[in-house]
């Protein structure tokens, strides 16, 4: 089976996201699929899954035959099946369940499920894979290989083997490194028999590892599709970044080194992290850079101590140690957090912006327990003014504001305490680009005019480029790298992400 | 300056539609069917009377609800946290002999003690409170038996003196348990509306992870309104009970939950729509109890007062639920 898509492109809203791209994935094929956040790759995903309609003009065939997308693959009978980045599995259910929520149970004739039938053909599906698993313990006591394994053979569930393509995104998300290698295994045991796979990963190595070919996505162009033996990491890395301008915003925060520094955090290590050592200055606006799995998703909560799984190490404020899992004690050192899942984490729904901006301060502003309605109104009144809300309603619930509104609120809600350091992770995710700008500036404005040390940890390195004085890049748990002033630079964070030098760009970069 | 703008717009518009106080024009409207429909009986003096004296048992009961739901907890132990008291109380009186300061001491420090067990269960132990409570709501039944046995305990004590006034005859013919239902309701009323712990219990139960995050004691929040619930449901609404009613019965509490319940969700859906509050409270258990006691009057049968509470409650909610999607969409 081959699956070609030719000509696909997309825009919203007039803006291209996809151009002119052309995919071929063949026979027994596993295909990387490579791009930095917005060069169109989940788009075209999603344009597969029959999620988003292709612009006209866009074309697919699967084994010779021409089929529209933009519609589920699955009700016209194609074999084109997903496995998303969170698996979608039942983690309180077993992987006979799990399976056969996917392909159905199989049932005797008096409409009773036939569970040792279900349970062999469980077992049949993941020996292919050569998995010992414990097909009837909850998932969540499986490892993390085990149940995208459990995911894999449930997105397979009744396929015509030689006629299927199964698309992986971000598989690897989730997964330590010592797990990686089964996931591959099982991959091109997937491959082995003429199936097609896509491999969608943020990690160059990864897919170097596993691909056979892999396509390049840039800002909605298909850069070109390589063999994988034909190309290294530096090369892809090079293709990924381009040749691109560089918005060099940051600067002009002069970090006072002369000083004690405001944070220091000693061997922090946790679920990714491996030690981890940095100190912060006032007036420093410090980012963290790092691929999913490198440690950068836990290293803010941390820093924090709005991690409320076990950690080893310390954080130090202003001298004094910050205690683990208190989001109450780091209020108190000055420690302000805004975390990365913003609805889940931050915007308490339906309050209102008022009552969602004065959350953290609220018990300041009280006598006796009862709150000041004035000296609230004019908190929330003069962060409207300060941040430009819009709309500028107190009494609207928050959650009715768009992303970039909502965050502000977060933001606002945050700097109003007494503050020596504010931690932000994924400060701009959500949030549209025209908001962008306008949530930077709240932030520059606040490290002038009180000297705040500032951690921002992102998977948008745009983010880091315009605030940042010095970005830490983070690998397999540790600090790879660590660049300053002129060095913090697109393609210098990117390449150091995944772990290959910038000097390799140099060529690449010129040409396209 | 458009902030505020909008804000006094709203004020002025917004209170009186009918998504905001759906329950009221509903009530009116009762009132004025069964005025109609039985106009010797229903629409006098006595009739208030009836059915202010006959919910403010559940009213307080509701009420107790209201803190415990805003702050995203479930109490299922309330009807025989209710019942026990009501057993425990006219047991130490008529049994016990004891004097009546010390038994509303005693009777008070249990209702609080089963409160200390259900943040236990629910806080330290961590056993969600949906099952948590309902456990220690049949431990209970099982020590109102342990009391009360199959007999009602009933004496002197309870129907005179200064006992007996406790729950009944106020000012008027409306009884003094009524003035408990509105002084407890204004007290969670000005907790919720105007303090720093009403808008954190509040933000614990909409979104308990921010509001960790946002330092909130969540536990400590979640701890403290099962104590008050507890408090409300066994050592106010237990001891009125035990003086409105004169007796100690094991099968008085355990009816109270259900009513309860659908009045303080009903009153979530009033005032202030999506959050548990005490004066939309307050206005469901009447308007319920209206209909129930109109529908007494008018020769319905029994099981009719059931049916219009259980339609009224789903209603209420898919009306809710309808203008909020709507509103999103």
């Amino acid at each position: 089976m081959t699956l070609r898509l030719e000509n696909v492109s997309k825009a919203f809203s007039g803006r291209t996201v996809l151009r002119h791209v052309d995919i071929e994935v063949r026979p027994g094929e596993v295909h990387g699929l490579v791009g930095q956040n917005g060069s169109g790759k989940s788009t075209l995903i999603k344009i597969l899954a029959g999620y988003h309609t292709p612009d006209p003009g866009s074309r697919a065939w699967l084994d010779g035959e021409r089929f529209e997308l933009g519609t589920v693959p699955a009700e016209h009978g194609l074999d084109i099946r997903f496995v998303h980045q969170e698996l979608a599995l039942v983690l309180q259910l077993d992987a006979i369940d799990n399976v056969a929520l996917g392909g159905g149970y199989v049932k005797r004739r008096t409409g009773i499920i036939d569970w040792k039938r279900q349970a062999e053909l469980t077992r049949r599906a993941l020996d292919r894979f050569g998995m010992a698993i414990d097909i009837d313990v909850p998932l969540a006591r499986l490892a993390p290989v085990e149940r995208t394994a459990v995911a894999i053979v449930r997105a397979l569930a009744g396929w015509a083997e030689k006629s299927g393509v199964l698309v992986l995104d971000e598989p690897t998300a989730s997964l330590p490194a010592s797990e990686v290698d089964r996931l591959h295994s099982i991959v091109r045991e997937v491959s082995q028999h003429d199936a097609g796979v896509i491999y969608v990963s943020h990690r160059l190595d990864d897919i170097v590892a596993v691909a056979d070919r892999i396509s390049v996505l840039r800002d909605g162009d298909l850069m070109g599709t390589y063999r994988a033996n034909e190309v290294d990491i530096g090369q892809l890395a090079s293709l990924m970044v381009g040749h691109r301008v560089e918005q060099k915003q940051s600067g002009g925060f002069r970090p006072d080194r002369t000083s004690a520094p405001v944070l220091t955090a000693t061997g922090l290590a946790g679920r990714w992290l491996e030690g981890v050592d940095l100190s912060l200055w006032p007036g420093e606006v410090v980012g963290i850079a790092g691929v999913l799995g490198s440690g950068r998703e836990e290293l803010p909560y941390i820093l924090a101590s709005a991690y409320f799984a076990p950690v080893c190490g310390q954080v130090t404020i202003g001298g004094e140690v910050l205690p683990p899992a208190s989001p109450r004690a780091a209020q108190r050192l000055g420690v302000g957090f805004v975390p990365a899942d913003r609805l889940r984490e931050a915007v308490v729904a339906p309050f209102t912006m008022r009552e969602n901006l004065t959350i953290e301060r609220v018990d300041r502003m009280a006598t006796a327990g009862i709150v000041h309605r004035d000296e609230e109104r004019k908190l929330v009144g003069h962060w409207i003014d300060k941040i430009n809300v819009v709309p500028a309603d107190p009494e609207r619930p928050l959650p009715k504001f768009s992303g970039g509104n909502q965050q502000k609120v977060i933001l606002a809600r945050v700097l109003s305490l007494a503050l020596k350091v504010l931690v932000l992770s994924e400060p701009t995710a959500g949030v549209d680009i025209g908001a962008r700008e306008a949530v930077y500036d709240v932030i520059r404005t606040e490290v002038a005019e009180r000297r705040l040390a500032v951690i921002i940890a992102s998977s948008d390195i745009g983010d880091l480029i315009a605030l940042c004085d010095r970005v830490l890049v983070l690998r397999r748990g540790r600090i790879f790298r660590e660049l300053a002033g002129s060095q913090v630079r697109y393609g210098a964070i990117v390449h150091a992400t995944e772990g290959t030098e910038a000097g390799d760009s140099a060529t690449a970069e010129n040409t396209p | 300056m458009t902030g505020i703008s909008l804000e006094v717009r709203r004020a002025g518009l917004g209170w009186a539609s009918f998504k905001n106080i759906g329950a009221i024009y509903v009530w009116l409207l009762l009132i004025a069917i069964f005025s109609i429909w039985v106009p010797s009986t229903f629409p006098v003096y006595a009739t208030v009377k009836q059915i202010l004296n006959e919910d403010a048992i559940t009213g307080l009961v509701a009420l107790a609800l209201v803190l415990p739901l805003a702050a995203g907890v479930f109490d299922l132990s309330i009807g025989y946290n209710l019942g026990f008291c009501n057993v425990l109380c006219a047991w130490l009186l008529v049994s016990g002999g004891l004097s009546v300061p010390l038994t509303l001491v005693i009777t008070v420090a249990a209702a609080l003690l089963i409160g200390v067990l259900n943040a236990v269960v629910v806080v330290v132990a961590k056993i969600d409170s949906f099952i948590g409570t309902l456990a220690t709501g049949f431990l209970l039944l099982a020590a109102i038996t342990v009391v009360a046995g199959q007999t009602e305990i009933v004496g002197p004590k309870l129907s005179s003196g200064f006992f007996g006034g406790i729950a009944n005859s106020g000012i008027a013919g409306i009884d003094y348990s009524v003035v408990y239902m509105v002084v407890v309701a204004a007290i969670i009323w000005v907790v919720l509306e105007f303090t720093v712990a009403g808008r954190w219990f509040y933000a614990a139960g909409f979104n308990p992870d921010a509001a960790r995050l946002a330092g909130i004691p969540v536990k400590r929040l979640r701890f403290i309104v099962l104590l008050v619930s507890a408090l409300v449901a066994g050592g106010v609404a237990g001891i009125a009970v035990t003086s409105q009613i004169a007796s100690g019965t094991a099968t008085v509490g355990p009816p109270y939950l259900l009513n309860a319940f659908a009045a303080a969700f009903l009153g979530a859906t009033q005032l202030k729509r999506g959050r548990f509050n005490a004066w939309g409270t307050l206005i469901a258990v009447l308007m319920l109890g209206t209909g129930t006691v109109g529908l007494g009057l008018a020769g319905a049968p029994d099981w009719a007062s059931s049916v219009f509470t259980g339609v009224v409650l789903l209603l209420a909610l898919a009306v809710t639920r309808a203008e909020r999607s709507g509103s999103l969409g």
